[in-house]
């Protein structure tokens, strides 16, 4: 190994005193950034210059996969082929009611004078990474603002809502999962249309519904979907299942967990909505604040619960 | 599949980072500095879409304490710098825990602390993967 020593006078400031400059910039950064999001557009242009180097790095996992699915047996692709046609006519059946019951659905409300359903657009995005630290539900997708993602965005597995795009880079974006600590979106329970607030947790990969009443009609096993209020959220996508229910008499609301059922693990591809045009009125989703379903509609706002008699 | 590091092996994924500005600080420091630390450190931040400056912060006390110890760990074997090394990737690590704490951040799971240590564990490989290989010294020809 090499020992040659750096200098044997060195000149200009201590190397203590560049730690203490480098540490107090690094927290005028953090300050600034975080109180005063001054930073977004030197991040936007950092994500940039580091992209290709992130393609690069990911480049030996893509060369495996495709590797691997070149090797793979045609019996299996048979297999695999043959499963996904039979998923397909099943569904079949449920999309052509869905269509019929969709159109009598805006018939009826066009009767009532309520805005009519529009149908969201779909963008369909592969995953290409997770957030290297554990402070954060997020992954990366590989569509950004040059395939037309906006910020806001619901996306969605084939089990149910993964989150919420929070930032758009010109070739991928940043989707905050609803597990993150920072993310909150309106639900409704299945069973009886009981609505309220769903909080991430944070790490445990879990969120909760903080603000539901002890009295509330609510218990283990049921299926939540998103309520729709707020506009954001197209309403009756499956968002999780309550795991558990805990009633303490100390305290006027009831401790809920929740798993998410989009898990991202399994999946390669989301489905990427498209946001609807009268929430982006409102204001673009930021990390700080709740979801801006909740920030747009105050109806949907915690602590005060919608709950049916 | 696309992400080898899934469920709790994300929480143990090395940061090589790191471990590679702390063995380029040891090896070349007249090619390393505080600024790289930094700029790294940036760069680390924007590509996890975290606050900036929280890596950069880590980083730059893991350069500071590799450049004040660098002759030390100089005189050691490859095994016994991994364990002199170990405390400075802990103390980027637990920075960055700090800060992300003070902002509210949740406490991940307790398999986050041996992220420093299972990266300690890759210096070993550092020297094979890094360093040019020593040829055999010229056998003296026999005239």
């Amino acid at each position: 190994m090499d020992i040659r020593t750096p200098e044997l006078f060195s000149r200009g400031p201590s190397p203590l005193a560049r730690l203490v400059f480098y540490c107090a910039l690094a927290i005028a950064c953090i300050v600034v950034d975080y109180r005063f999001h001054r930073l977004d557009a030197f991040r936007k242009a950092m994500s940039v210059a580091i992209y290709p180097f992130q393609e690069a790095a990911n480049l030996p996992s893509l060369l495996a996969d495709t590797v691997r699915r070149a090797i793979e047996s045609p019996q299996a692709l048979q297999a695999e082929n043959d499963h996904l046609r039979q998923q397909l006519l099943l569904q079949a059946d449920a999309v052509q009611q869905l269509g019929a019951t969709r159109s009598q659905l805006n018939a009826l409300r066009a009767l009532v004078g309520l805005r009519q359903e529009q149908a969201a657009s779909h963008a369909v995005a592969e995953i290409i990474g997770m957030a290297h630290t554990p402070f954060v539900q997020k992954i990366v997708i590989n569509t950004g603002q040059s395939s037309g993602i906006q910020p806001g965005a619901p996306v969605m597995s084939v089990e149910g809502l993964v989150g919420q795009v929070t930032a758009v880079d010109p070739f991928y974006s940043e989707v905050t999962l609803i597990t993150d600590k920072n993310q909150a979106l309106p639900v409704m329970v299945v069973r009886n249309g009981l609505r309220a607030m769903a909080f991430g947790n944070g790490a445990s990969g879990t969120f909760s519904l903080p603000y539901v009443p002890i009295a509330s009609d609510i218990q283990a096993g049921d299926a939540l979907v998103t309520s729709g209020i707020g506009g954001l959220y197209p309403a009756g996508i499956s968002v999780g299942q309550i795991k558990s229910v805990e009633r303490d008499s100390s305290s006027a609301f009831a401790k809920i967990q929740c798993v998410p059922t989009g898990a991202v693990q399994d999946h390669r591809y989301v489905l990427v909505l498209s946001v609807p045009p009268r929430a982006l009125g409102g204001e673009l989703p930021n990390l700080d604040a709740p979801a801006p379903s909740a920030a747009t509609n105050p109806s949907a706002k915690a602590p005060r619960k919608l709950k049916k008699p | 599949m696309l992400l080898p590091w899934g469920g709790p092996w994300l929480l143990l994924r090395p940061d090589l980072m790191v471990l590679l500005l702390v063995y380029w600080t040891i090896r070349e420091p007249m090619l390393m500095g505080g600024w790289v630390a930094f700029f790294l450190g940036i760069l680390a931040d924007s590509a996890d879409s975290s606050t900036l400056g929280i890596h950069a912060l880590g980083y730059s006390m893991s350069y500071y304490l590799a450049a004040h110890f660098r002759p030390r760990i100089l005189s050691f074997y490859t095994a016994n710098q991994a364990l002199h090394v170990l405390p400075f990737i802990f103390v980027s690590q637990l920075t960055t825990t700090l800060v992300s704490l003070i902002l509210k951040l949740p406490l991940p799971d307790w398999l986050w602390w041996l992220q420093s240590p299972f990266t300690a564990l890759f210096w070993l490989t550092l020297p094979a993967l890094l360093e040019r290989q020593k040829s055999p010294p010229d056998t003296p020809k026999v005239s």
